[in-house]
C-alpha cells in the first residue's frame, strides 16, 4: 500500500547507534544520497559532529560490484580520519547485490589502525528499530570483551542514542542515587567503555523497542541481569524508573533525601503549572520508548492524553502504556504503527490543542494550526524530577506564545485546506 | 519496414548461442540485415560470427568510463551480421541483471535500434531469474520470444519458467526450439510439453558433431559446413522463424503438473 511513512529505514537506526560511540565513523557502502539525507536530518535535529561517509556507489558499481572501492575507502578513511572504529554499513544497493563486505574487511584488517565492523543495513531489510537492534547485536558480539571483574552497584544503560544535557542530567541523578554508570549503549561511549560493558552488575533497558535483544545477549554471554521500566520523564515515571534500578541492584526502593527534595519541589511547581494547562487535549507522537511516560506526564500536567501514536511497537510498549492508562483511568486513542494520514485524521477528529512530538510533526502543526512542542531534539531536557518541572514550564510557555509564533511561522508554507 | 526483434531464452548451456548465431547467419545469407545482441555475461554469443574472437563487451567499456560510440560496440561479422556483446560482471559479484538494464539503455541512446535492420536477435542467458533478464522482452524490445530446450527435465523446467516470464510481461511466444541432447523419445517429450504450454515446436535441431567442430574453428555451421545437413536444418529453422505468425501468450504449467508430466516419461524409460 502506498502511504506517507511514519518511520524510516534500517540504515538510519544503525547509523544513530554507531554515532553514539566517540571516535567512530560511519562508512555507508552505497549511493551518496543515503549519507547525505541522513546527515542532513541529524544535523537539523541538533548539534551534530558525527562523520557519515559514503563510498558513492554508482551504476557501474552495482553491476560489477565495488569491493575494491570499499577496500580503498576503508584504507583512506583510516588514514584521513584516524578513527578508533569504522563501521561499514550496507545500503539498499550494496545489500541487493550481496557485496561481500566481510571478506573486504578481512582483507584490510591488518592494514588499518581502526577496528572495523560490518553492520548489514539495507533499507529494505527493516525499519530504524531493526537498525538499532542489528547494530547493538554487532557491537555486543564484536566490541565487548570478557569481564575481568564484576563491578558492584554498576549499571549499563542500554539503548540511548541521543546525547545531550538530558543524558547528562540523568547521569547526575543516578550518581546522587549512588548508582555507578559503567557505560551506555551507545551514546557518549568509546571502544574502551564498550569493551568493559561486561563488568556491570545490571543492564537497564532505556529503549524497550531495541534494547531487549542486546540485554538478553549480555545476560547469556556475561550473566548480567536486566530491568526495564518507563523512561524517567515526569514525576511518577522517574520515581518508578529509579526504584526499578535500585531493585535491580538488590537495594531498597527508597530515594535519598536530596532526591526526595528535588521531587517535592518539582511536584509543587508542576501543580502550579497544571492550573494553566488543565483540560487541554494532547496528542503524543513518539517512538515506543517515550510513549508511556509521556502519557503519564501529560496526565500529571492536568492535561488529557487524547491521541497516543506509536511509530513502532516495542517488546513491552503496550504493557507499559496499559499500566499507565489503567492506573490513571485514561482513555487515549492509541495509534499503533500508523501512517501519516491516520495520524492527521486522528488529530483532526480528536481536536487536540497541543502536539508533543518532534520535527516530523511540524507539518501536522501547520496543517491543524495546533502548537507543537518538540521534545525530540538533543538540547531538550526531559529526564528526572527537576527536568519535569522545566519541561512543564516550557510546554506552558509554548502554548502561551503560540499566537505570536504563528505569525512568524505562518509565513512558511501551509499544507492542505 | 519495422525491425523484427526476437529474443532467444533457455537454460544455461542448452545451445542458445549456437542457434542464435546460426539463425543470424542463415538470415544474413538470405540478404536480410541482422543484428545479434549477446546478453550473456559469458560474452560468447557472437564468437562464431567473428572468427572465434571475443568482442569487447559493452559493459566493460562503460565500466572503464570511456565515452563510447556505436562503432565501439557494434562489429560486423559473417555476411554483414552486426554483433554486440553486452558482457557483465564476473560470476559471484555485482548484478548482471542491472547490467542488462544499463546495456539496453545505452544501446538505445547510441541509436543501435534505429539502424537500418530487418532483424534484431537477443541471445539471453539462462532463466528469467530477475527483472533485468526480462528486459529484452519488455515493451520496445523483443516482444517475440523463442525458447530453446532439450527433452531433459531441468531444461523443460527452465523453459516453463521462461513461459511464466513471457506471460507475466505479456510478451508473445513464437515457439519452442528443441536442441537435441539425444534423450530417448526427446521429440515426443518436447512436443507434448509444447502442446501443454499452448505453443508449437518451431524447429528440431539434432545433435551433430559438426557443430562443435565448426565452433572450434570460430565459425557457424552455415559458414563452416554450408553444404551439411545440419546447415540445412538451421536454414529451415531461420525460415520458420521468418515466416512465423503464430505468436501466443503461453500457459505455463504448475510445478506439480510438470513433475507428473515428466514422471510419465521417466517411468516409460525404465521399461526401455
Amino acid at each position: 500500500m502506498a502511504l506517507v511513512p511514519y518511520r524510516t529505514c534500517k540504515l538510519f537506526g544503525a547509523i544513530r547507534v554507531v554515532l553514539g560511540i566517540r571516535g567512530s565513523v560511519v562508512l555507508i557502502h552505497g549511493p551518496r544520497g543515503c549519507a547525505y539525507h541522513i546527515r542532513y536530518l541529524l544535523g537539523v535535529r541538533g548539534p551534530f559532529s558525527g562523520v557519515i561517509l559514503t563510498t558513492q556507489m554508482d551504476e557501474r558499481d552495482v553491476i560489477f560490484g565495488a569491493s575494491e572501492k570499499l577496500q580503498n575507502a576503508i584504507l583512506q578513511v583510516d588514514r584521513e580520519y584516524s578513527p578508533e572504529l569504522i563501521a561499514v554499513l550496507t545500503s539498499c544497493a550494496s545489500s541487493i547485490i550481496g557485496e561481500d563486505v566481510d571478506s573486504v574487511i578481512r582483507s584490510v584488517k591488518d592494514d588499518v589502525e581502526a577496528k572495523v565492523i560490518f553492520i548489514p543495513a539495507g533499507g529494505f531489510e527493516g525499519d530504524h528499530i531493526d537498525g538499532y537492534k542489528e547494530a547493538l547485536n554487532v557491537i555486543v558480539k564484536n566490541l565487548v570483551s570478557e569481564p575481568e571483574r564484576r563491578l558492584e552497584n554498576s549499571v549499563n544503560l542500554v539503548g540511548l542514542y541521543r546525547f545531550g544535557p538530558d543524558v547528562e542530567d540523568l547521569l547526575n541523578l543516578l550518581s546522587k542515587l549512588k548508582v555507578d554508570v559503567n557505560g551506555i549503549l551507545t551514546v557518549n561511549s568509546s571502544l574502551d567503555i564498550l569493551r568493559r560493558l561486561s563488568e556491570a552488575s545490571l543492564n537497564v533497558i532505556m529503549c524497550e523497542a531495541s534494547g531487549f535483544e542486546a540485554a538478553h545477549l549480555m545476560e547469556k554471554l556475561y550473566n548480567i541481569p536486566f530491568v526495564y521500566s518507563t523512561l524517567p520523564i515526569g514525576i511518577a515515571p522517574t520515581e518508578r524508573f529509579l526504584f526499578k534500578v535500585l531493585e535491580g541492584l538488590g537495594k531498597e526502593p527508597k530515594l535519598p533525601e536530596p532526591i526526595e527534595k528535588e521531587k517535592r519541589l518539582a511536584v509543587k511547581e508542576i501543580e502550579k503549572i497544571a492550573e494553566h494547562l488543565k483540560g487541554l487535549r494532547v496528542a503524543i507522537i513518539s517512538g515506543s520508548t517515550r510513549i508511556a511516560p509521556l502519557t503519564e506526564f501529560v496526565w500529571e500536567l492536568g492535561m488529557e492524553p487524547a491521541v497516543v501514536s506509536i511509530d513502532r511497537l516495542g517488546e513491552v510498549t503496550l504493557e507499559l502504556l496499559d499500566m499507565v492508562v489503567k492506573e490513571h483511568s485514561l482513555n487515549p486513542r492509541v495509534l499503533k504503527e500508523p501512517d501519516y494520514q491516520e495520524v492527521l485524521d486522528a488529530l483532526r477528529e480528536e481536536k487536540v490543542d497541543l502536539i508533543l512530538g518532534g520535527l516530523y510533526e511540524k507539518s501536522l502543526s501547520y496543517e491543524l494550526n495546533v502548537p507543537l512542542y518538540d521534545i525530540m531534539h538533543s538540547e531538550e531536557r526531559t529526564m528526572g524530577f527537576k527536568n519535569a518541572a522545566i519541561l512543564a514550564q516550557s510546554i506552558l510557555s509554548k502554548i502561551k506564545n503560540w499566537k505570536d509564533e504563528k505569525i512568524v511561522e505562518g509565513s512558511g508554507c501551509r499544507y492542505g485546506k | 519496414m519495422q525491425i523484427r526483434q526476437i529474443a532467444i531464452y533457455g537454460k544455461g548451456g542448452i545451445g542458445k548461442s549456437t542457434i542464435a548465431a546460426n539463425v543470424s547467419a542463415a538470415l544474413a545469407e538470405k540478404g536480410l540485415r541482422v543484428m545479434l545482441v549477446g546478453c550473456d555475461p559469458k560474452r560468447d554469443s557472437t564468437m562464431t560470427l567473428v572468427g572465434g574472437k571475443q568482442l569487447p563487451p559493452l559493459l566493460e567499456l562503460l565500466k572503464d568510463k570511456k565515452k563510447i560510440s556505436l562503432d565501439d560496440v557494434v562489429f560486423e561479422g559473417f555476411k554483414g551480421v552486426l554483433c554486440v556483446e553486452v558482457g557483465g560482471p564476473e560470476p559471484g559479484i555485482g548484478c548482471a541483471g542491472r547490467g542488462l538494464i544499463l546495456a539496453f539503455r545505452t544501446l538505445e541512446k547510441l541509436g543501435a535500434f534505429e539502424q537500418s535492420l530487418d532483424f534484431i536477435i537477443y541471445d539471453v542467458p539462462g532463466d528469467v531469474v530477475c527483472g533485468g533478464f526480462a528486459v529484452p522482452m519488455r515493451e520496445g524490445f523483443a516482444r517475440e520470444v523463442y525458447i530453446v530446450t532439450s527433452g531433459e527435465y531441468l531444461s523443460l523446467y527452465a523453459a516453463n519458467n521462461i513461459c511464466k516470464g513471457v506471460k507475466r510481461i505479456n510478451a508473445r511466444l513464437g515457439g519452442i526450439i528443441c536442441n537435441s541432447r539425444r534423450v530417448p523419445r526427446e521429440k515426443e517429450i518436447v512436443e507434448m510439453f509444447t502442446r501443454a504450454v499452448k505453443t508449437r515446436v518451431i524447429g528440431f535441431v539434432p545433435w551433430n558433431p559438426i557443430v562443435p567442430k565448426c565452433e572450434l574453428q570460430g565459425k557457424t555451421v552455415i559458414e563452416g559446413a554450408p553444404d551439411s545437413k545440419q546447415a540445412e536444418i538451421y536454414r529451415k529453422l531461420a525460415v520458420n522463424i521468418l515466416e512465423n505468425k503464430e505468436l501466443v501468450v503461453p500457459s505455463p504449467l504448475q510445478h506439480m503438473e510438470l513433475r507428473s508430466f515428466m514422471e510419465k516419461f521417466t517411468g516409460d524409460f525404465a521399461h526401455e
